[in-house]
């Protein structure tokens, strides 16, 4: 049975055969870093940027909500989903700054999961308040009597299938979102998660 | 221009290079692994490095910028090879004919290194090199006690490996 101690010798010993010299050393940490947190960062970027535009290009019929009388409440979702990103871009700023390498190693892969989960609130926050938009929209323009033509013709049970056709499609679009995220973070992640579960194990 | 710091830096770095390889051969297995976690962990050094403030020493320091980014920091590869299959090549190994006996029980000893988990990597590699365990609990940032049960479990894991 071999003890390890013996291995020390060998291991205090050795030495690469390919030692770099400065010249080397010196162009290589100019180059980019392809880090995990590099990546969070770029996607955290893309997702912000991509729900702001949508959120900017989306037209919206003013005159046709103010006949719903759903203009105030339009309004008043649109400052919201102009707050909420500047909520988050700056929560999540303020963890990307918090990511320090020279950090003990529970401390860094903390730093990164949360940083990470800024942005994971983000999109349930907005997706929360699509659905809930979408949902409280159909509500009102049930009512008018421009839709309820349009209802009737569902026959008795117009109302509960017209809502049977709004919700499934609004859980569809927050499934098929839903999935695509988890796909990609669970990828990016699986490695960092099964490293920090192991760090706080007994 | 290189500054006075990247100079001071360059230097530094090229003398403590072999630690940056021994971790990287700890956790990689092949050539071109080797040299994108070499990379990684040199820019993360440099990034860092005007936050040194020498209380402790450069290698020190250097071992834990180095785990860190091996743990946390380094996206893998496909390339790397599976635990199992290493596992089958560990065995094989010790019929393998080689000239340098030392160079052999390295390689025995990082083929074992490798079939560990990431954290049990860090353990038994501030473990061969005479670290306290109050300096490796700091560097995991887990306890006493905690790293002296996780490095007990990691050495007879590693035992196992090495005595098949």
């Amino acid at each position: 049975m071999v003890d390890l101690k013996t291995y020390k010798k060998v291991w205090h010993e050795q030495e690469h055969k390919e030692q770099l010299d400065s010249d080397t050393l010196s162009k290589m940490i100019h180059r980019r870093s392809s880090s995990i947190v590099k990546w969070i960062f770029y996607i955290s970027i893309i997702e912000f940027v991509v729900l702001t535009l949508i959120n900017v290009f989306v037209k919206t019929d003013w005159e046709e909500l103010k006949d719903l009388g759903l203009y105030h409440f339009i309004i008043g979702i649109s400052i919201l989903s102009y707050i909420i990103p500047l909520i988050f871009i700056y929560l999540f700023y303020k963890n990307y700054k918090s990511i320090s390498v020279i950090d003990n190693t529970k401390g860094l892969i903390q730093s990164i999961l949360k940083t990470r989960r800024t942005v994971k609130n983000y999109i349930f926050t907005i997706l929360a308040l699509f659905a809930f938009a979408i949902l409280y929209g159909f509500r009102v323009a049930l009512q008018a009597p421009e839709y309820e033509n349009i209802i009737q013709k569902f026959g008795e049970n117009g109302q509960l299938i017209a809502w049977g056709i709004v919700v499934f499609f609004v859980l569809i679009i927050l499934g098929i979102i839903l999935l695509i995220y988890l796909l990609i973070y669970g990828i990016l992640l699986k490695h960092l998660k099964a490293n920090y579960k192991d760090l706080i194990s007994d | 221009m290189t500054t006075e710091l990247e100079k001071k830096f360059i230097k530094e770095l090229e003398v403590n290079q072999n630690i940056i390889h021994k971790v990287c051969r700890a956790y990689t297995n092949n050539a071109s692994d080797h040299n994108d976690l070499f990379q990684e962990i040199s820019i993360q050094l440099w990034k860092a490095y005007d936050k040194f403030r020498g209380d402790s020493k450069f290698s020190t320091w250097m071992y834990r910028v180095a785990l860190n980014t091996a743990i946390s920091l380094y996206r893998r590869s496909k390339r790397q090879v599976k635990t199992g299959e290493l596992y089958d090549n560990l065995k094989e190994l010790e019929y393998e004919a080689y000239d340098d006996s030392t160079e052999q029980q390295l390689a025995m000893l990082y083929k074992a290194i490798y079939t560990l988990n990431d954290v049990d990597k860090a353990l038994v590699l501030l473990y061969l090199e005479d670290k306290p365990y109050k300096d490796i609990a700091l560097c995991l940032g887990i306890s006493e006690v905690n790293a002296r049960v996780k490095m007990n479990r990691a050495k007879n894991k590693l035992k196992e490996m090495l005595n098949p």
